[in-house]
């Protein structure tokens, strides 16, 4: 089933975003102030029509994020304000490439436009007059000295300075708007943002117009530049927030290239330049182009997922009743690092299930999500009957688990840490079921103890009673004996037996192969992928095949020659005075063996299967994995 | 609400057994009290606001107006008091960011984090919980220690007209409205640091910078360049409930949610060796 477009909130945040700002703007418009100088807060030079765009205008995308999330109950996971500073290299990119694209484009265009170009004549030669006239030192106002302004004022200033109106938008388009339409795909997604996000910019363009900054020509030709400006530029930046697995590094991206867009008044005033399409219009056209360049590639190239960002398509179909933990290309990435990859498992209500893999196979990872506790980047699970990232919560209620390491308050009481997280899972008789779990791992006499003094083996207990508390339909067990001593390992054992007596399902990770072996009635074995999955025993038959072992006074060559002969037999070994015989059906086929050995004169002193044990499976599992 | 008061009564049973914390709650309110009630007691003789004049300058004229009906000498008393009050607002945003700072980073160090992000709190409890248990006893103290502080005033001071002079609705507002948004904005600072650091002396030194505004406005009091009024006050208070709002919004909005939870990102990449 294909994920669909959320349209409802799409709609509302559109008609937010759109209502807000296009009301400002027909309200300058219609009262005039677009043309008013007269200043808001006197000496700052900020005029009420400009306030209103900054502050009005300029947050309304940002504004309709909040009253959407509001208003369609969505809460705010996935926000796209987290910071993820750790991806210097998408911040730094966010800095330099504005500038470093914009300044070529600039260049181009002097190229251009070079016959008509003169410095001295544009506002920012003005400037330079004025300030001549102050300092009484003359300024060379050159092509390398506009260079400079133009790096300094996109490097270091316009970033910051327009930061702060750019959120407002990045906030809305970016951080909103661009994760509901990933559905359709980073291609068709940032398309399509760029032209929505041109038609909101509309109205701006036409009251620069009257404002007289006409730096893109008249209202319609401003409009269809506007797109044309914001699909490109819109590509990049779109980019640059899923890379940045947050908003703003497109903030950042923006603030730069509003400054130089700053600039760009006054290097390429009307002055310069004749006011026609052709003339700041093909400017911006021009300085638009390296934008474009880039855009195009990134729209060639396709970007791959960015990780924690969901662009999953697909929805599977619930797993049955019967079925307590599912999951479907259950995938989990950190940056480049993949961690659990496709993984499919179906676990029924009961059942103890073993996830065996080396250290660092993803085996933490997959209990981690399986407990709501972190995303997938990709897949579905579900848990308990509920659907991972439906209801975290009511999961998160049903599953017990039991963390690699038993994560206990010290400085409290056995008693009190139990009694804790016994009212945050909402247990009603709190102090029965916290007696009868210390109580049943020995621990009720120590009670009063702080935690900081018990040894490995009780918090152990401790943190499985934790995790048993609230009764859980799913429990799920981290490493339960590692590290503790062969005795409070035993009694751990046989607690998870009385657990899987009980009919409680279970989910160990674990690297005693041997407790998997005695404890599970499957195992996954698993390094970032599931390599194999099935009960231990058929694991073993898969892989080693079935063999009867047939232990003998003597072993004489005539004895393996007539058992050859048998075409169910699939091969014979002889090792020692043991004859090991291969086939797929002992109990059927043993009967006829045994008289075809005795009538060879075959002195048999005992038979039985040859049995590999899971490590076996384990090792071979796991061998051919490092092989490939 | 309920699990919110859970989590608090778990951090205070689990704060309060360390002593050292039990100290840094207590002491500092009775110091800051002690120290302008010692002033006052040694300034017993003076009998002329011209004294003050040296010190306060040309602002003594801005300032006298807030003396209301008082006479000179209780006036002048009440002006030295008034440059110690801004002490109250400071002490429940510098008492509590300790406890603050520490409160997830620790969680995360001592891997409580997850078994507590694996029950069904949500972000909005967990933060709450963590903030309040921070902000309460901070906020508590501050109130104790100035309903001492104006005990004491109504004793040492030249008549009980001073302390009540101290509960104009000036320093009202300051001490039970500008106090306890103050700490609230320390602490959600703090607690945000704290769930993006993962050493707790790290979130300690980045939350103390939590102070330096309140700081640059007691020393801006003493010094003459600020005159705490009512409407500076009233200006204080509106701003705050507006940082107070945003911190919470972003406090809630990119910490520790679970969906899409950066800390336990953090735990996950520390575990697989990454960070």
């Amino acid at each position: 089933m294909k994920q669909t477009l959320d349209l409802r909130r799409i709609g509302i945040f559109l008609a937010f975003a759109f209502g807000i700002a296009w009301a400002i703007a027909l309200l300058i418009y219609l009262t005039g102030w677009v043309n008013s100088t007269e200043e808001l807060i006197p000496g700052l030079g900020i005029t009420l029509a400009g306030a209103l765009i900054a502050l009005g205008y300029m947050w309304a995308p940002g504004l309709a994020h909040i009253f959407t999330r509001l208003i369609t109950r969505e809460g705010w996971k996935d926000s796209g304000l987290a910071l993820n500073l750790e991806r210097w290299g998408t911040w730094a990119l966010a800095w330099v490439l504005p500038a470093a694209l914009t300044l070529f484009g600039v260049l181009v265009y002097f190229a251009v436009f070079s016959q008509q170009y003169d410095p001295n004549l544009t506002q920012l030669g003005e400037l330079v007059r004025v300030s001549e006239a102050a300092t009484g030192r003359s300024i060379s106002l050159d092509l390398w000295t506009l260079f400079l302004v133009q790096t300094g004022q996109a490097i270091f200033i316009a970033p910051l300075f327009n930061g702060f109106f750019t959120f407002g938008e990045e906030f809305g388009w970016r951080a909103y708007l661009q994760p509901k339409l990933m559905v359709l795909g980073f291609r068709k997604a940032v398309l399509l943002l760029g032209l929505i996000w041109g038609a909101w910019h509309w109205p701006l363009t036409a009251m620069d117009h009257n404002y007289g900054l006409d730096y893109f020509g008249a209202p319609w030709t401003g409009m269809l530049a506007m797109v044309w400006f914001t699909l490109p530029v819109g590509v990049v930046f779109g980019w640059l927030a899923l890379r940045g697995r947050s908003v703003w590094p497109a903030v950042i991206a923006h603030g730069a290239i509003n400054g130089i867009g700053a600039v760009g008044y006054l290097l390429l005033a009307p002055a310069v330049v004749p006011n026609t399409l052709l003339g700041p219009g093909a400017a911006g056209i021009l300085v638009t182009l390296p934008w474009t360049l880039l855009a195009a590639y990134l729209l060639w190239k396709g970007v791959p997922a960015a990780p924690n960002v969901s662009r999953e398509t697909t929805h599977y179909p619930s797993p049955s009743k019967e079925t307590l933990v599912a999951s479907r290309n259950l995938t989990k990435h950190f940056g480049k690092l993949a961690a659990v990859e496709a993984l499919d498992v179906d676990i029924p209500a009961g059942q103890v299930f073993g996830l065996l893999g080396p250290n660092g196979a993803g085996k933490t990872t997959t209990i981690r999500m399986f407990s709501a506790l972190i995303a997938p980047t990709a897949g579905e699970a579900w848990v308990a009957g509920y659907r991972l990232g439906e209801n975290d919560g009511a999961l998160r209620k049903s599953v017990g688990i039991l963390t690699e390491t038993p994560g206990l308050y010290e400085q409290l009481s056995a008693h009190r840490n139990l009694s804790f997280f016994a009212q945050l899972y909402e247990v009603e008789k709190v102090d029965r079921q916290v007696q009868r779990y210390l109580q049943m791992l020995g621990l009720w006499g120590r009670r009063h103890e702080s935690v900081g003094t018990f040894s490995k083996g009780m918090r152990q207990k401790l943190a499985i009673a934790r995790a048993l508390l609230h009764e859980p339909k799913v429990l799920f067990l981290d490493e339960p004996t590692s590290g503790l001593d062969p005795e409070a390992a035993r009694l751990v054992r046989d607690f998870v037996s009385e657990l899987k007596e009980e009919g409680r399902t279970i989910v160990l990770c674990t690297h005693n192969l041997d407790e998997a072996d005695r404890l599970c009635d499957r195992v996954a074995v698993f390094k970032t992928r599931l390599l194999a999955l099935d009960t231990p025993t058929n694991l073993r038959r898969k892989l080693f095949g079935r063999a009867v072992v047939f232990h003998l006074d003597e072993v004489k060559p005539a004895f393996s020659n007539a058992l050859r002969q048998k075409d169910f037999v699939q091969g014979i070994e002889v090792v020692k005075s043991k004859l090991v015989v291969k086939l797929d059906d002992p109990e059927t086929r043993n009967p006829e063996l045994v008289r075809e050995l005795v009538g060879l004169g075959a002195k048999i002193r005992f038979v039985g299967e040859m049995r590999q044990s899971l490590e076996d499976v384990y090792l071979q599992l796991i061998g051919n994995e490092v092989q490939k | 609400m309920k699990k919110v008061w859970i989590l608090v009564r778990k951090e205070w049973s689990e704060v309060f057994k360390n002593k050292m914390v039990l100290f840094s709650v207590g002491f500092m309110p009775l110091l800051l009290t002690a120290i302008p009630l010692g002033i006052l007691f040694s300034l017993q003789g003076t009998t002329d606001i011209s004294a003050l004049e040296a010190e306060f300058g040309t602002a003594i004229d801005q300032l006298r107006p807030l003396c209301g009906t008082l006479p000179e000498l209780e006036c002048a008393q009440f002006l030295l008091l008034q440059q110690f009050m801004v002490l109250f607002l400071l002490m429940p945003a510098i008492i509590p960011v300790t406890i603050a700072a520490y409160s997830i980073v620790g969680e995360k160090n001592t891997r409580t984090l997850e078994p507590l992000l694996a029950t069904p709190i949500t972000t909005g409890q967990l933060l709450a919980g963590k903030t309040l248990a921070a902000a309460i006893p901070a906020v508590v103290a501050s109130l104790i220690s100035f309903l001492l502080f104006a005990s004491g005033t109504a004793l040492l001071a030249a008549s009980p007209a001073v302390a009540v002079q101290l509960f104009s609705p000036l320093w009202l507002l300051g001490i039970f409205v500008v106090g306890p948004l103050l700490s609230l904005a320390g602490v959600s600072l703090a607690v945000m640091i704290s769930s993006r650091v993962n050493e707790p002396r790290v979130a300690e030194q980045m939350a103390a910078l939590v102070i330096l505004p309140v700081m640059a406005l007691f020393m801006g009091q003493i010094f003459g360049a600020v005159v705490i009024n009512q409407q500076f006050m009233l200006l204080i208070a509106g701003a705050l409930v507006v940082i107070d709002v945003a911190l919470l919004f972003f406090c809630h909005a990119t910490l520790p949610t679970r969906k899409y939870s950066y800390t336990l990102e953090i735990i996950a990449l520390v575990d697989l060796g990454l960070r």
